[in-house]
């Protein structure tokens, strides 16, 4: 045999199903732009109103900003604690939910199954749902958060704990410690570098997420900004706009400096 | 068999019999996937005996060695430790049996993020339950004093506060060695513990290691692929090939040289 011969193709010859699924998923793609409505005339046309838009934004009007910030803290408070409860109930749910120290296999499936109603269901949904059972305001918006961040955190711990070297585990098992010592003395501080990742990305969703949340009624910088647009008050809107800008930016630099010191 | 070597086993049956088994194998069997790596092993050793466990890559050391802790769960046969079986034992007893055995690794297995100080004090979870043996801060201050007087065994009685990823390889296995002298155990079982050392530290912490246990009236049974730390620092070397113990000698007399021929 040449050595010519012995070189492989460059690129394998696609198999008659693979083409086919391909073609399919190329047009399935272009008809999902038509199915969403997608049209760049209608963009082009939306343009110049978007630009009346800006304008009558700026210069953002301060005159309320005593009252917007008021509503920031309590946006970023309701993201915090939501946060902070949504961990904690994550870890020993993370613990259940992962395969490597789930006591069986049924808990295992059910922490999971949890794990993934929490997630899968939207945040805009589980609101809607405590703001219909709790009433407006903060608490229902932080309920949100715990149940988004379970979702979250739930998922990305359990993962973090079954990816985790296994040899410190062995290790005091080996000497007879008892499963929350092994747990407590080698998982958790394995696995806590995924714990902090994850919990902060946490919370600068939950910061981006308690933004929204408002809008429906749970509380927050959201219920200010909706109002300041159903009033036509741009100005207004943009200084809030502007206000939760600076919040999601601070609250991404300080958890970037606490991962640098942590990790 | 060599009349001289008859003579030996004779000798190791007599001893056997005279002093008391710490660890009794019978007719231990593991397969994974359908592969047999243990076969019907079996073998005792005495209290206060240094076994050393030789055998090429793949002859079942690491697994007979888990077995024996049921770390990984054998197929079948019968384990002893301190005349209890760890076959039939619950949770809470093999945790009971576990305490008294110390596990040295070769990966040495330190909690990377810890201090050295949290590493050897999780040697007394053996024994005590206490939630105030996690971190360091919390343990109460004999069991702190106590680690440091192992630490010092070691060699290493200045670096408790340092982390334990910020330690040289050589230095990590004092650290684990440490942490199973912390547990007061009676017997240790030690796989290729300075296997992933280079010679020379690898001979001091062998040299270390087993004078330790000695000093302790520690019973050792330990994995090598080193024939000169077997014969040097064990009283019985145990060959294991294809699953099966086939050799079972005394050490003294034994040379680099002719065991070499058990891995051809």
């Amino acid at each position: 045999m040449s050595s010519a011969e012995a070189v492989p193709a460059r690129f394998e010859r696609p198999s008659l199903v693979s083409l086919a699924f391909s073609i399919f998923v190329i047009w399935f793609i272009l008809y999902s732009l038509k199915g969403a409505g997608f049209s760049v005339s209608a963009f082009l046309e939306g343009l110049p109103r978007m630009g009346e838009l800006l304008d009558d934004m700026f210069p953002p009007d301060v005159s309320r900003i005593s009252s917007i910030w008021k509503a920031l803290l309590e946006t970023f408070q309701m993201a915090l604690a939501g946060t902070v409860l949504g961990v904690s109930l994550s870890l020993p749910l993370g613990v259940l939910a992962s395969r490597t120290q789930s006591p069986g296999k049924i808990t295992y499936t059910l922490a999971r199954l949890l794990v993934s109603f929490c997630r899968t269901v939207p945040n805009l949904v589980w609101a809607l749902f405590f703001v219909a059972t709790v009433g407006l305001g903060t608490f229902a918006g932080t309920l949100t958060i715990i149940v988004d961040t379970v979702g979250f955190c739930g998922r990305f711990f359990a993962e973090g704990i079954e990816e985790i070297d296994r040899g410190p585990e062995e290790a005091l098992k080996a000497i007879g410690a008892g499963p929350l010592a092994v747990l407590c003395c080698a998982v958790f501080p394995l696995a806590l570098p995924s714990f902090v990742n994850s919990a902060l990305f946490s919370l600068e969703k939950a910061v981006r997420s308690s933004v929204v949340l408002g809008l429906v009624g749970a509380g927050g910088i959201g219920v200010e900004l909706k109002v300041a647009m159903d009033m036509f008050r741009y100005s207004e809107a943009a200084t809030i706009i502007l206000s939760i800008f600076v919040l999601v930016i601070v609250v991404e630099r300080l958890s970037a400096a606490i991962r640098k010191q942590l990790l | 068999m060599s009349a001289k070597v008859a003579l030996k086993q004779n000798h190791i049956q007599q001893h056997l019999a005279v002093k008391r088994a710490d660890l009794k194998v019978c007719n231990l069997k593991k397969s994974f996937s359908g592969k047999e790596i243990l076969r019907d092993v079996s073998f005792k050793i005495c209290s206060e005996e240094a076994v050393s466990l030789i055998g090429a890559n793949g002859s079942g050391k690491s697994t007979l060695i888990r077995c024996c802790l049921r770390l990984i769960e054998p197929d079948g046969g019968r384990l002893e430790f301190f005349g209890q079986d760890l076959m039939l034992a619950n949770q809470r007893g093999l945790r009971k049996i576990r305490s008294k055995v110390g596990f040295v690794s070769q990966k040495h297995n330190l909690v990377p993020r810890l201090s050295v100080l949290s590493n050897v004090l999780h040697g007394a979870l053996a024994y005590q339950r206490s939630p105030r043996l996690w971190f360091q801060g919390f343990a109460p201050s004999v069991l702190r004093e106590k680690a440091m007087h192992c630490l010092e065994l070691v060699g290493l009685q200045d670096f408790g506060s340092r982390r334990a990823d910020h330690l040289s390889g050589g230095q990590s296995q004092r650290v684990a060695i440490a942490r199973a002298l912390m547990q007061q155990p009676e017997f240790i079982i030690a796989d290729e513990p300075v296997a992933s050392l280079d010679p020379q530290a690898g001979d001091e912490v062998m040299e270390l290691f087993v004078s330790l246990v000695r000093k302790e009236k520690i019973t050792l049974l330990f994995s090598s692929h080193n024939l000169d730390h077997a014969i040097k620092y064990s009283d019985r070397i145990l060959g294991l090939r294809n699953g099966e113990i086939e050799i079972d000698t005394a050490s003294s007399g034994q040379s680099a040289f002719t065991l070499r021929g058990f891995y051809e």
